[in-house]
């Protein structure tokens, strides 16, 4: 916990890793806080736990979505012939 | 523009040059060119946001044909940065233009989208770490249901979709910030709803 952003007190640690988490979670922060916040979260459980949950809520939205990979697959493929035609309409 | 050495590679091209002139001939290179490179690959990303905006597979694949044929026809004037950003702004614009002409077909509740997931970001190894109960999971999908509209399309647009906040600005057409902010709300809305029911997840393993 030498690195500087996260080393004055672990109020302050938390508070900062509260506020850049949803950015941690969703993969939009930056290589350092990234590691800064990963680090704080395997050494304070409450911060830890916290993730957890948002993790856990990122984790059951995608599975509430209803799947179709094959419709999805096939109007893809739908599409591409789409684009492939345009294409050529268009010479 | 009329570089001579451009529109020698395609055969189609090459044809097209004997009853059009040069300049025509070198657009429509570069509208091909740029096309199969920077348009083609993003076919499936459209579609899945397709599908978040307009929440039914017929809409969302006609969205992206129009999609298609706008960005086909703004290709040549492309400059190749940030293909998607490009692509996600034109489906806004004809999202746009198809609501304004129709009734708006929103999100609604039990079907929300119906996509495939390949999101995610640095965080999705540790998700298979965690059990989630299906009580967890049903909490969690009422709550969903239940966020305004605008909110439930950026944790579409972002948790299901897998587009970066950024992208997910693109393609609603408000600031990064805005797209923050909606998404912190509705994942804040989504916990006090956990928590009221008294859920806490587990770790696998413990």
């Amino acid at each position: 916990m030498a690195l500087p952003l996260f080393s004055r007190s672990a109020r302050s640690d938390c508070h900062r890793a509260a506020r850049f988490l949803q950015h941690y979670l969703d993969g939009e922060l930056d290589m350092v806080r990234s590691a800064m916040v990963a680090e704080h979260l395997e050494t304070c459980r409450r911060c830890g736990l916290e993730a957890r949950t948002y993790q856990s809520i990122k984790v059951a939205i995608s599975a509430a979505a209803p799947h179709s990979d094959e419709a999805d697959a096939a109007a893809v493929a739908r599409l591409r012939d789409f684009a492939d035609t345009l294409a050529k309409q268009e010479e | 523009m009329e570089s001579p050495g451009e529109g020698q590679g395609l055969p189609h091209v090459t044809e097209f040059a004997q009853d059009n002139s040069h300049a025509a001939t070198v657009r429509a290179q570069a509208q091909h060119v740029a096309f199969d490179r920077w348009v083609v690959p993003e076919i499936p990303v459209l579609y899945r946001v397709a599908l978040s905006l307009t929440g039914q597979m017929a809409d969302a694949e006609d969205l992206v044909q129009e999609t298609l044929v706008r960005a086909f026809r703004a290709a040549d004037r492309f400059d190749g940065a940030h293909p998607r950003a490009w692509l996600l702004t034109i489906l806004r614009r004809a999202h746009l233009n198809r609501v304004r002409v129709r009734r708006p077909v929103l999100l609604h509740d039990g079907e929300s989208v119906e996509r495939t997931l390949e999101n995610t970001g640095p965080a999705a190894a540790s998700a298979e770490e965690l059990v989630i109960s299906e009580e967890f999971e049903s909490v969690v999908a009422d709550a969903l249901r239940a966020l305004p509209d605008k909110h439930r399309t950026v944790v579409t647009l972002v948790d299901i979709e897998g587009l970066s906040y950024q992208e997910a600005a693109d393609v609603l057409g408000v600031p990064r910030g805005t797209v923050m902010s909606r998404l912190h709300r509705a994942r804040a809305r989504m916990r006090a709803r956990l928590d009221v029911a008294g859920i806490v997840p587990r770790k696998g393993g413990m």
